[in-house]
């Protein structure tokens, strides 16, 4: 059946033709939710109330922008609130550190000589160093980088002009380095 | 190209948002500077490292997690549509039961008030058991209902009432306080008999009261029901005054003209639509037909009988007058002087007995007013659940 079907008949409320829709997009929604979470459960609580949600609001849906990216905006939205709601019980990700500071910090890193580092080493941290990301780097890195969405469609999802997400990305890239350097060398010293 | 500016444009470059010449540029800065070099590298590497990382499969029992949450959504928009008729629905009970409640209160007015007619009868005529249907009739039917004070008004009116040919229903009350109860009783009864009525239904009972010397005293009182042709009923009236000191003394006139002609009319009716009736039954050919017309004639025969029966109660009630009487006996005035005591005695228990009787008609009253709110207040609690119920829900 056609995406465009699909969407018709859900937003009359059909379950069965909802529940097809979704099915293509929910495991991309999940790894959204566990990169930004990350834990899985959390993960999937946040993926089914999201699906929930975009199940409630599926009737306001224009389809001005593409079914998946409205559906991974709300994500990632839930995620968001998810995660402001239990800031005092999630203490992994660094708290607001303001751009300003973030912007000091990288020139900082590259005055102190770097090593080549070893793939291997990158991808031993990289998990625990998304999530020590600020909220609003974390989600672009996600969205850009792992799961490949255009500056456009993430600027559609979370509502902010390309440039917004263009420095972001920049800024969250950077920051993230700087924590990956930092975990390699704690560890190898 | 200055390193700064190599840091602040990797992004776009891994992205491949430069322009050809930026490209060349940072391209060329990073070839040449070491530091930059590596710099680079390891930011591809961790790109890299981010484009591959795996994705995790959904949890088990996902999809079976969202379908039971999915249901239980539908259930609950359904039932928010329903929450928003039975909204409009409870508004309504809210309506008709404010309504009927300042029905009810109109009413409970108009019957408070017959209750405090009869009251102000009761405590003038002491024990007297009266029939307050009639009184509280008489005004709840509004029909014209007078109560005259002074004879020469009722005259007049009953004057006009028979040159009008009028259906009254007249009655009268008197309470009498007399020295000597037979004799006073016999002469009554005489003039009764005299004047072609007849007592109806007598009470004769005593009480005792005891004197400042100890000694009792029997108190003859007797209820007294008197039926009387209607043209003597004024005649006697006066005649039973005459008899000793009239305590109280009611005259009331149920006007019901507009009854009996009803009544007659209702009935003229009915005898014309059963004589129709008799005529179809003489043309009716079949048995099924005959039964049917039968039974027909046998309702309206008896609805007839039944407004016969209403009609000769009015003729007997219109044509005989009521006099209810109450006759009581006094102790002559010197006893009276001696027995202050006891008389203080007996106020006191009387009083006693009185407020012990109010405390009675409180609880009564308590009673009845529980009763009357329980129904609205049943209605009122299901709403304020409905209520906050809904409000729950809201605030979830």
């Amino acid at each position: 059946m056609e995406e465009k079907e699909l969407i018709k008949k859900s937003k009359s409320g059909d379950i069965k033709s909802f529940e097809a829709l979704v099915g293509i997009y929910q495991k991309k929604a999940l790894n959204i939710a566990y990169r930004m979470l990350g834990n899985i459960e959390d993960a999937n609580d946040v993926t089914q109330e999201a699906l929930i949600k975009a199940y409630k609001a599926i009737p306001k849906f224009k389809e001005e922008s593409s079914f998946s990216t409205w559906l991974y905006s709300i994500v990632t939205n839930t995620g968001v609130d998810y995660l402001r709601k239990n800031k005092n019980k999630n203490v992994v990700y660094l708290d607001k550190r303001d751009e300003n500071q973030m912007q000091r910090e990288v020139p900082d890193n590259t005055n102190t000589p770097e090593n080549v580092l070893e793939k291997k080493e990158i991808k031993q941290h990289i998990h625990s160093a998304i999530n020590e990301l600020a909220l609003d780097h974390r989600t672009v890195i996600i969205l850009r980088d792992i799961k490949g969405f255009s500056y456009k469609e993430i600027a559609t999802m979370l509502k902010c002009s390309e440039g917004t997400v263009k420095s972001r990305i920049s800024r969250g890239r950077a920051h993230l380095k700087t924590i990956i350097n930092r975990k390699v060398v704690f560890k190898t010293n | 190209m200055t390193c700064e500016k190599v840091l602040e444009l990797i992004s776009d470059y891994m992205d491949g948002m430069l322009s050809k010449e930026e490209k060349k540029v940072f391209e060329k800065h990073v070839n040449e500077c070491d530091e930059c070099s590596i710099y680079f590298q390891n930011y591809k590497l961790m790109i890299d490292s981010l484009n591959e990382i795996e994705e995790v499969d959904v949890p088990e029992g996902f999809n079976e997690q969202l379908h039971d949450k999915l249901l239980k959504e539908n259930t609950r928009t359904k039932r928010r549509t329903t929450k928003k008729y039975f909204s409009v629905a409870a508004a309504v009970v809210i309506l008709i039961g404010a309504i009927s409640a300042m029905d009810h209160l109109t009413v409970k007015e108009g019957y408070d008030l017959g209750i405090a007619q009869e009251q102000s009868e009761i405590s003038g005529l002491g024990s007297e058991q009266i029939g307050p249907s009639i009184e509280n009739n008489n005004l709840l039917d509004k029909n014209i209902e007078s109560q005259y004070e002074t004879e020469t008004r009722i005259e007049d009116t009953v004057d006009e009432v028979v040159a009008g040919n009028m259906k009254i229903i007249k009655q009268g009350k008197i309470t009498l306080e007399v020295d000597a109860f037979d004799l006073a009783y016999g002469n009554i009864i005489r003039k009764v008999e005299n004047s072609n009525g007849y007592v109806e239904n007598s009470n004769i009972y005593t009480r005792g009261t005891y004197n400042n010397s100890n000694e009792m005293n029997q108190l003859k009182t007797g209820e007294i029901k008197i039926r009387i042709p209607e043209d003597q009923f004024l005649n006697i009236f006066r005649e039973v005054k005459g008899q000793g000191e009239v305590v109280e003394e009611i005259i009331t006139g149920e006007n019901a003209t507009q009854k009996y002609h009803d009544t007659e009319n209702e009935m003229l009716n009915l005898t014309l639509q059963e004589d129709r009736l008799r005529d179809i039954l003489d043309q009716a050919e079949t048995v099924d037909d005959i039964l049917k017309i039968e039974k027909e004639l046998t309702r309206i025969r008896g609805k007839i009988n039944e407004l016969t029966l209403e009609l000769k109660h009015y003729d007997k009630e219109i044509s005989f007058s009521t006099i209810r009487l109450i006759l009581q006996v006094v102790e002559s005035d010197e006893v009276q002087v001696l027995s202050t005591q006891s008389s203080t005695m007996s106020r006191a228990k009387e009083n006693f007995l009185n407020s012990i009787n109010s405390i009675i008609s409180f609880g009564e009253s308590l009673l009845l007013g529980f009763f009357t709110i329980l129904p609205l207040g049943i209605i009122m609690g299901i709403i304020a659940i409905l209520v906050y119920m809904v409000y729950k829900r809201n605030k979830k």
